[in-house]
C-alpha cells in the first residue's frame, strides 16, 4: 500500500494497493497527475504482447491529455517509436500487439466535481466516507465476463469510451476509488449491510491482512484470481 | 482488573475470590503448556522453546483442562448472582452516565445558540456563520455517545446470557463441554492408532532389515557351503538372473527406506491400476517386465505418496499387490504364473468392438477413466457446467495433442491445387505459430501450453515433428517456438516458421494413433491434475486401417484432469464444397464413417460455444466438436477454434 499526500489545493490523500495474481508485478498499471486531480487506472490483458507496458503507456497519456481520445493517440505513437525489431516471434508478438482497460478520473480544481472516462471493466466506486453510492461503468457484478472491451495498442480503432460526470457537492466526505475487475465484481456482489465495512477493510487494512483476505475470499471462491488493484483518493 | 466507563470504576469482588483466581490461573498455565508444547521450534532471537510435548502427557493435561473447566462452572453456578448483580450495577451506571453527558451536550448546544445570536447582532456575520458549524459537531457527538453507550450495554447483556447460559443446566452448556470431552476422546484415539501405527512400522522395518541381510544370514549358517552359493552364481545361467533379481528387489527396498514411511516409487497410472481392479494375468507380466527392464525408474518414474491418497481402495491394493508378489516369486523358482481369475473384473462395454492389441495398461487406464481408481490427489473431476474452467498459466499449462493422418490418400489435391497433406501441414504449422505468437511477451516465451504432433500412416505412429523440434513426449511450446524447422520467406516480407512437412504414404493406423495418444495424454494428467485438461485434434481424410478406433477414442475422451475429461476433436477433410457438416448435433446426414467420428467426438464444451457463435456456426451444447468432409477454409476454422481454450492468464 502507498500513501500520498498533496498539500495543494484540493488537498487529497492518494492510496493504491496493488497484488498481482502470481509473480512479477501484474498487468495493472496507474499514473497520477495534476497534483493528484487526474487519475488513471488500465488493466492490460494477459493475452497480449506486453499488456503490463502498454497500459503503463494508456494510464500515464490519460492523466496528461484532457481528452481520453487524444490520450490514446499519444500512447499509440509513443510504443511505435518505442519499438524494437527482433526475430519473427517478436515482430509477429508485437504486430499482433496488447489491449487494456482504460479508466480515467479528473478531479475539478476546486474537487467538487468528477469527470471519469472508461473502455472496459476497470470500475470507478463514488464514496461517502465508507459508504459507496455509485459506480462507474458496470454496477452489476453480473456484468464482468470474460471478453471486456479493450483498448488496443496497434491500428487506428477509437476505442468508445463511456464518459459520466458526478457532484461531489453535499458529501460529507467523498472518496474515489478506482478499482480492477476482480475486486470490483467482488465489492459490488458485497449485500448492503456489509458493504461500509468491506470499503474501511480495502482502504484501510495493512497489506498483511488485505493479502489473507485476499486468498481467504479467492480459495472460497468469492473472488476471482486475477491482478488487484485499488488507487482511491481520500 | 477493574473496568472503567465514563470515569466510574467497576470491580467484580463479588466473584472474583482466592478459589476462583487459582482456578483461573491453573487454566492459563495448562493452556500455555499445551500451546507451547504443539511444536518443537526456536523462538524469537533463537531463543528455544520448550520440546513438543509427548502425547501421553498432552493427553493427561487435556484430561487435567477438562476437570478444571468443570470445577469452574460449578464454582459459576454458585456466584452467578453475584455476577448478575455487578453487571446490573455496570450497566445502570452506564446510563447515569450517558444522561448527565447529554445534559451537558443540550447545554454545550445552548451555549452556542446564545453565542451565535449574540455574534449575529454585533454584525459578526462570519464568526456566527463559523458557529453554525459546531451545531454538527454537538449532533455528531450526541451520536456518538449514544451509540457508545448502547454498545457497553450490549456487550453486558450478551456476556451475561452467555455466563448464565454456562451456569445452567441447559443443553448449550453440556453440549460445550461435552464437545470439549469428545476432542479429548478423539485426541486419544488418534494418539492409540498413531502408537500401534508405529510397533507396526517398526516390525515391518525390522522385518526388511532381516530381508536385505538374509543371505547373509543364511551364508553363515551353511558354513563352507555359503562360498560355493557364490561361486555357483557366476557360472549358473539361471542363478546369476536370480540373484540378478534379487538385487534389483533389494536396491528398490532400499529407495522405499529412503522415502520414509508410507510412500512407495509407483506411477500414478500403475497405481490406479492396482487400486481400481484386480489384474489379469497379462497385465501383471507387462509389470512384471517393466519393472525388470527399467529397475531404476519404473512406472513412468513418478512417486506417489500414499499418505496422502485418502480414498485409496485399500482391499485391492492389498490384494493386487499379493498377486504381484506371487506372480514374481513364481517367476523366480521358475513355475509358470497362474492366469489369477478377477474378482472384480473390467465391465466390458455393450459392444465389444475388435480392438486388436490394445497394451494391457489403456485397459487399465480404461478402469481408471470409469471411476473404478479414484484420482490419488483424491480431488473431484469437474463436469457439465463446471468443468473447463481452469485457468491457463505457466503454473498450470494444458496439453495439445495433434493427431495426423500421413496415409497416401493424404496426397489428394485440394481445389486449390495444394495436396491435402501440404494444406494441413501448414494449417497445423499456423496454428502452432498462433500459440508461440499468443504466449511470447517481452520477457519470453511463456509456457502455457505443451504440445505433442504424432503422425500415422504406413503402418506407424510417430513424432510428425521434423528432426531437432521438441523432444520427448510433448514439449513446451516456448521450445517449439525456438526450434522452427526452417523459416519460409513470405511474398510480402518477412518470414514464416515451418516444423511440419507433408507426409502421404500407405495406410492410416488410427486406433495406434490413438493408443499411443492414451499413453501420453494419461501420463500429462498424472503430472498435471489441475490443469485444464489435453485438447486432442484428429486429422484425417479416411477410415482406420487398423480395426475400429471407438474403443481407444472412448478410453482417451474419459482420461482426465481434475478440471474435465480430456476433448476429442476430429476434422475429416474432404473436398469442402456441399458436401461439408460442421459441429452436427446428430449424424442424420453423415455416411457410416462420418457416423463413426461422430459418436467418438467430444460435445462441444461450453466455454468454447460463443466463440463458434461468434464464427458464424449454429452450434448448441448438444453439437459435437466434429466437421466432416472439411474444405481448406473449413479446417483452417476448425484448428483456429479448437486450440482456443478459455482462460489463458
Amino acid at each position: 500500500m502507498i500513501v500520498a499526500r498533496f498539500t495543494r489545493p484540493p488537498r487529497r490523500t492518494l492510496l493504491s494497493r496493488s497484488l498481482p495474481k502470481d509473480r512479477g508485478s501484474g498487468d495493472d498499471r496507474y499514473a497520477i497527475g495534476l497534483n493528484g486531480r487526474a487519475l488513471a487506472l488500465c488493466d492490460g490483458a494477459s493475452e497480449g504482447w506486453d499488456g503490463a507496458g502498454w497500459a503503463a503507456a494508456l494510464a500515464s497519456a490519460l492523466v496528461r491529455f484532457e481528452e481520453p481520445q487524444a490520450a490514446v493517440t499519444a500512447a499509440r505513437a509513443k510504443r511505435r517509436a518505442a519499438a524494437v525489431s527482433g526475430d519473427w516471434l517478436t515482430s509477429a508478438a508485437q504486430a499482433r500487439g496488447s489491449w487494456s482497460t482504460a479508466l480515467a478520473l479528473r478531479l475539478s480544481p476546486d474537487g467538487r466535481d468528477a469527470q471519469a472516462a472508461a473502455v472496459g471493466d476497470t470500475v470507478l466506486f463514488i464514496l461517502d466516507g465508507c459508504e459507496p453510492l455509485s459506480s462507474f461503468p458496470l454496477d452489476d457484478p453480473g456484468a464482468f465476463g470474460s471478453t471486456p472491451e479493450l483498448v488496443a495498442e496497434n491500428g487506428d480503432e477509437e476505442p468508445s469510451f463511456r464518459r459520466a460526470s458526478f457532484s461531489l457537492r453535499g458529501l460529507r466526505r467523498p472518496r474515489l476509488a478506482l478499482v480492477s475487475d476482480a475486486l470490483a465484481a467482488r465489492a459490488l456482489a458485497e449485500p448492503r449491510l456489509g458493504r461500509s465495512a468491506l470499503w474501511a477493510f480495502l482502504l484501510g487494512a495493512s497489506d498483511a491482512a488485505f493479502k489473507a483476505w485476499v486468498g481467504a475470499e479467492t480459495d472460497a471462491g468469492r473472488l476471482r484470481r486475477d491482478d488487484l488493484t485499488i488507487l482511491a483518493a481520500l | 482488573m477493574d473496568i472503567e466507563i465514563f470515569g466510574s470504576s467497576y470491580s467484580f469482588p463479588a466473584i472474583k475470590d482466592e478459589s476462583f483466581e487459582s482456578l483461573q490461573r491453573d487454566i492459563a498455565r495448562v493452556r500455555e503448556t499445551l500451546e507451547e508444547g504443539s511444536s518443537e521450534r526456536a523462538g524469537m532471537f533463537g531463543k528455544k522453546k520448550p520440546p513438543a510435548l509427548d502425547p501421553e502427557r498432552r493427553l493427561e493435561l487435556m484430561d487435567g483442562l477438562v476437570r478444571r473447566y468443570d470445577e469452574l462452572l460449578a464454582y459459576l453456578r454458585s456466584r452467578i448472582g453475584d455476577c448478575r448483580r455487578v453487571f446490573e450495577s455496570m450497566g445502570a451506571g452506564v446510563r447515569a452516565s450517558f444522561e448527565a453527558k447529554v445534559r451537558e451536550l443540550e447545554a454545550m448546544e445552548a451555549r452556542r445558540a446564545a453565542l451565535a445570536e449574540e455574534l449575529s447582532a454585533a454584525g459578526k456575520v462570519d464568526a456566527a456563520a463559523m458557529l453554525e458549524a459546531e451545531r454538527e459537531r454537538v449532533r455528531g457527538l450526541t451520536r456518538n455517545l449514544a451509540e457508545a453507550s448502547l454498545l457497553i450495554i450490549r456487550k453486558l447483556r450478551h456476556t451475561l446470557e452467555a455466563l448464565e447460559a454456562l451456569a445452567s443446566d441447559g443443553t448449550i452448556q453440556q453440549d460445550t463441554l461435552n464437545t470439549l470431552r469428545d476432542d479429548v476422546e478423539i485426541y486419544r484415539k488418534v494418539w492409540q492408532y498413531a502408537r500401534d501405527m508405529n510397533t507396526l512400522e517398526k516390525d515391518i522395518d525390522n522385518l526388511t532389515k532381516t530381508a536385505m541381510n538374509f543371505d547373509t544370514l543364511l551364508k553363515s549358517n551353511l558354513g563352507p557351503l555359503g562360498i560355493l552359493v557364490d561361486e555357483i552364481a557366476k557360472v549358473d545361467q539361471r542363478v546369476a538372473e536370480s540373484l540378478a533379481e534379487i538385487q534389483a528387489l533389494s536396491d528398490r527396498l532400499e529407495k522405499n527406506q529412503a522415502l520414509g514411511p508410507g510412500r512407495i516409487p509407483l506411477g500414478g497410472n500403475i497405481l490406479d491400476l492396482l487400486t481400481g481392479v484386480q489384474m489379469k494375468a497379462d497385465q501383471l507380466s507387462a509389470i512384471m517386465d517393466r519393472l525388470r527392464s527399467d529397475a531404476d525408474a519404473p512406472f513412468d518414474g513418478f512417486e506417489l505418496e500414499l499418505a496422502a491418497s485418502g480414498d485409496l481402495d485399500f482391499h485391492a491394493l492389498a490384494a493386487n499387490m499379493s498377486a504381484l508378489v506371487n506372480h514374481g516369486f513364481q517367476r523366480l523358482s521358475g513355475i509358470e504364473p497362474e492366469a489369477a481369475p478377477p474378482p472384480r473384473a473390467l465391465p466390458e462395454p455393450e459392444k465389444a468392438p475388435d480392438t486388436g492389441a490394445l497394451p494391457a495398461w489403456v485397459t487399465a487406464a480404461q478402469g481408471a477413466a470409469r471411476g473404478d481408481a479414484p484420482r490419488p490427489s483424491g480431488s473431484e473431476r469437474r463436469t457439465g457446467e463446471a468443468a473447463y474452467r481452469a485457468s491457463i498459466s505457466r503454473n498450470a499449462p494444458t496439453l495439445i495433442i495433434f493427431l495426423l493422418d500421413r496415409s497416401e490418400s493424404m496426397d489428394t489435391n485440394y481445389a486449390n491445387g495444394q495436396s491435402r497433406a501440404a494444406y494441413l501441414a501448414r494449417t497445423v504449422d499456423k496454428a502452432l505459430y498462433e500459440l508461440a505468437v499468443r504466449c511470447s511477451r517481452p520477457d519470453g516465451v511463456r509456457d502455457y501450453f505443451h504440445i505433442a504432433c504424432l503422425g500415422y500412416g504406413n503402418g506407424a505412429v510417430r513424432s510428425a515433428f521434423q528432426p531437432g523440434v521438441g523432444g520427448g513426449d510433448w514439449s513446451p511450446i516456448s521450445r517449439i517456438a525456438a526450434s522452427p524447422a526452417r523459416l519460409e520467406d513470405l511474398p510480402g516480407g518477412g518470414k514464416e516458421p515451418r516444423w511440419i512437412d507433408p507426409v502421404a504414404k500407405g495406410d492410416t493406423p488410427m486406433v495406434a494413433a490413438f493408443t499411443e495418444a492414451c499413453r501420453l495424454a494419461a501420463g500429462w494428467c498424472d503430472a498435471h491434475p489441475r490443469s485444464y485438461p489435453p485438447t486432442v485434434i484428429n486429422i484425417s481424410d479416411g477410415e482406420a486401417t487398423d480395426g475400429d478406433p471407438s474403443r481407444a477414442a472412448e478410453v482417451l475422451r474419459s482420461l482426465h484432469t481434475d478440471d474435465g475429461d480430456i476433448l476429442l476433436f476430429n476434422l475429416h477433410v474432404g473436398s469442402g464444397g456441399g458436401a461439408e457438416v460442421a459441429y452436427p448435433t446428430d449424424d442424420r446426414r453423415l455416411d457410416e464413417h462420418g457416423r463413426l467420428l461422430f459418436s467418438i467426438s467430444s460435445r462441444f464444451p461450453p466455454h468454447l460455444l460463443p466463440r463458434a457463435k461468434d464464427a458464424g456456426y449454429s452450434v448448441s451444447p448438444d453439437s459435437r466438436f466434429f466437421a466432416y468432409g472439411a474444405g481448406a477454409e473449413l479446417a483452417t476454422r476448425f484448428l483456429e477454434l479448437g486450440t482456443r481454450p478459455a482462460n489463458l492468464r
